[in-house]
């Protein structure tokens, strides 16, 4: 580093890197151990309960919650792309302008910049993943096999969902898993009516609330939800899953937790005469002085792209491509989930029904296709689920209906018709050619090399997309629906929109031909972990950080073991 | 409602392609501010507020000037949209006064209250009335010039006013009620509530 004097600092037993969801469990899980340790996070401090637009009425934002053109043209422009910031929720995104990538094919890279990281703007949706998703790379051959199995995880599941409380429905599928769920949030009139329709009419589907990680009943001195509705701007009575609500409090009471924002991690340092990781070093997001901070075993927890690019950004004359890359795979194998193609339409009457209270929760039809039987399609492998929702429209029809004066005033005070709409998110297979890769000479203002993307999605995806939008269609017919309308948004839409984005640093059986073990540990260096989303082989169609969340305890735990053996 | 959700649901409901400008009248817009005008001149403003009030009256609550929808239609014009939509909306809002001119011998503003809400209707059944359902007549009226060149305009004015009306503090409280905190049900009477939620 240029100028840069290295500051030598403590040693701690475990240094975790990154705040967000992963990270956040694996700070809990060691200090409650008795580990001393560090837990790093690049973006700034933020408390919990220090929300400042949580409580703010559409009127009360100073744009009514739009970004203005000149903040998503000059500091926002990837975070608008993915739709999933709004003039009340940027303070939680980082500023593209600030912190650079390359898109060498257009990929989305939604990041928080703060302790608690995506946690304080997730989606909340947390369904299990079932067996058929670990067997399947085994089975169809596409990608390699899992080391471990729905059996090795089960326990795991039980034991987060137990701790961040999850609500749902017991759906009891022969191809989706069931949670620890506490009570589900109802479905509303509509929701209920297409049930009954899906169900009638197409056996072995049903449609029912998103299991959700967010209390329905107080736990550990968290209170229920409120049914605000403001969720993506931060929950001030800590009543779904953030690291601030529930994890991090449960680590700081061990007093074994040392948590240090505005920490950029540089890379990891290895030792070669030992073959471990001996600490890491860190950029100081804001003096840029480079400090060094040791620990017997690390955990990488900065999310999928996060954590490759520090590996590949950790070399050494032993490992010259990027830590722990003895197998050449690291960086390879990108994953996200495609979305953006369903439907919609006008359900039938109800006219007399309406609901009360804000419900933080989409409704689910789990994955029903390439589950065995007469659903298996030739056209493609692996599947999808569908979110969505009913509602009744709103005043927002006055503006392209006919009618003005009084007339158009009384019309709008009573609600329009149900409309029932259902998204469909879908598993994107592995591929080598989607792949990450560190920029030879620009660097971002810390000096680390740009991280490179370059992913697209396949043909299996794009056939898998017409049953998506065709099964959407189908069921909204089924249920009697008018003005239906099915649409495949594939122009608007590329990789890491969904903000699921996965792999690049995936487990395997094999340390040929994979990054790390069915523990989550580097198959090169025993005491170097990764748990996020980097870690995946396969993607499922569900949305992964439950099951972040899961491996993530369970390597813990196998750490920890580990380390009272001697072994790391 | 997060912010996909809520443009995803608005459009649905617009059921139309929704440009930048238009995204952001129905999402945005600027507080009511007693403060100066940044892109319409009080003659503008004033004509606006006018014509806003005879899409949104006031009834048995307030409607489009008491929301300050003059005001956040220029804080509209002035943050999102750009030198050519800014253009093209008040040229449109020039020849509703010629238009005005040509039926009534005098500019919109110095009509009565009865012809302002003549030609504003004639405009809105022109945008938004199915061709199918018009007369022999009212197809010939909308098809003059002056109909034809106020007929964009008077689309963005409605969504202006109605997305600058319902989420004022006055729309969405007053009109309206905000779907309120600390319980949800699914499956409720409309008619225990009797008004839907802004």
């Amino acid at each position: 580093m240029k100028g840069f004097s290295i500051i030598k600092k403590e040693t701690y037993d475990a240094i975790v890197v990154g705040s967000g969801v992963s990270g956040g469990w694996a700070a809990k899980e060691l200090t409650e151990k008795g580990l001393k340790t560090l837990l790093l996070e690049r973006g700034r401090a933020q408390e919990h309960g220090d929300y400042p637009t949580q409580s703010k009425r559409v009127w009360e934002l100073p744009n009514r919650g739009r970004m203005t053109p000149d903040e998503i043209e000059n500091v926002y422009p990837v975070q608008y792309r993915s739709g999933a910031i709004s003039e009340a929720t940027k303070h939680f995104h980082v500023k593209d302008s600030e912190q650079p990538y390359v898109e060498d094919k257009p990929f989305i890279w939604v990041r928080g910049d703060q302790v608690g990281g995506r946690s304080l703007i997730w989606g909340r949706g947390v369904p299990r993943w079932s067996p058929m998703d670990f067997e399947a790379p085994a089975k169809d051959g596409m990608g390699i096999d899992w080391p471990i199995r729905y059996d090795d995880i089960a326990p795991w599941y039980d034991y987060v969902e137990r701790f961040i409380g999850v609500n749902g429905e017991p759906m009891k599928s022969r191809a989706i898993k069931d949670g620890v769920f506490q009570k589900p949030m109802e479905l509303n009139a509509g929701e209920k009516y297409f049930r009954k329709c899906i169900e009638d009419s197409f056996p072995g589907r049903t449609m029912t609330i998103f299991p959700m990680a967010i209390l329905t009943e107080a736990l550990n001195g968290r209170p229920a939800c409120h049914y605000c509705g403001n969720c993506p701007r931060g929950c001030l009575t800590g009543s779904y899953f953030s690291t601030q609500s529930t994890t991090l409090p449960a680590a700081q009471a061990t007093g074994n937790l040392t948590l240090r924002p505005d920490s950029v991690v540089h890379s990891v340092i290895f030792d070669e005469q030992t073959d471990r990781a001996v600490g890491v070093r860190v950029i100081d997001h804001h003096s840029k002085e480079m400090i060094e901070f040791y620990s017997k075993v690390v955990f990488l927890c900065a999310s999928a792209l996060g954590s490759t690019q520090i590996l590949l950004n950790s070399k050494s004359p032993r490992f010259p491509d990027g830590l722990a890359n003895s197998s050449g795979t690291l960086g390879h194998y990108l994953m996200d989930h495609h979305f953006r193609v369903g439907g919609s339409g006008i359900l039938p009457g109800m006219e007399d029904k309406y609901y009360i209270g804000n419900r933080p929760a989409p409704t689910y039809i789990p994955r029903f296709r390439n589950v065995g039987g007469d659903t298996d399609r030739d056209d493609y492998i692996r599947g999808f689920h569908y979110g969505g929702g009913a509602s009744r429209i709103g005043w927002g029809r006055g503006s392209s209906e006919l009618g003005m004066g009084a007339e158009l005033k009384e019309k709008l005070r009573t609600p329009g018709p149900w409309r029932m709409s259902i998204n469909a998110f879908g598993e994107m297979l592995p591929n080598y050619d989607n792949h990450v890769y560190l920029d030879s000479e620009k660097t971002d203002q810390w000096g680390i090399p740009l991280l490179h993307v370059s992913a697209a999605f396949g043909e299996n995806e794009l056939a898998m997309r017409k049953d998506m939008k065709d099964s959407a269609g189908e069921m909204l017919e089924a249920a009697g629906a008018t003005d239906i309308s099915t649409y495949d948004a594939i122009s608007r839409t590329v990789p890491g929109d969904a903000i699921h984005e996965m792999g690049t640093a995936r487990m395997g059986r094999d340390p040929k031909d994979s990054v790390l073990n069915g523990w989550n540990q580097a198959h090169d260096v025993p005491n170097l972990f990764v748990t996020d989303g980097a870690c995946m082989t396969s993607s499922a169609c569900q949305n992964p950080s439950i099951t972040y969340m899961a491996l993530t305890a369970r390597a813990c735990d196998y750490a920890v073991e580990s380390m009272k053996r001697g072994e790391l | 409602m997060d912010r996909r959700a809520a443009v995803k649901r608005i459009s649905a409901v617009v059921g139309v392609a929704i440009t930048g400008p238009t995204m952001a009248g129905i999402l945005s817009g600027c507080q009511p501010t007693d403060g100066p005008l940044k892109t319409l001149s009080s003659s503008q403003f004033n004509v606006l507020e006018v014509m806003s009030e005879h899409i949104i009256p006031e009834t048995d609550t307030p409607g489009a000037k008491t929301a300050q929808v003059g005001a956040y239609i220029d804080a509209m014009l002035t943050t999102f949209y750009d030198a050519e939509e800014q253009k093209a909306f008040l040229d449109g809002l020039a020849s509703v006064d010629a238009w005005a001119e040509e039926q009534y011998g005098k500019g919109f503003i110095k009509c009565d209250h009865g012809q302002q809400f003549a030609l504003l209707n004639t405009l809105d059944r022109a945008a938004f009335l199915d061709e199918e359902e018009k007369s022999d007549n009212e197809r010939a009226a909308h098809a003059q010039a002056g109909v034809e060149n106020s007929k964009a305009f008077f689309r963005r004015l409605k969504i202006l006013t109605v997305s600058g009306f319902y989420t004022s503090e006055v729309g969405a409280t007053q009109e309206l009620s905000v779907n309120p905190s600390g319980q949800y049900r699914g499956d409720v009477p409309f008619e225990e509530i009797g008004r839907a939620w802004s």
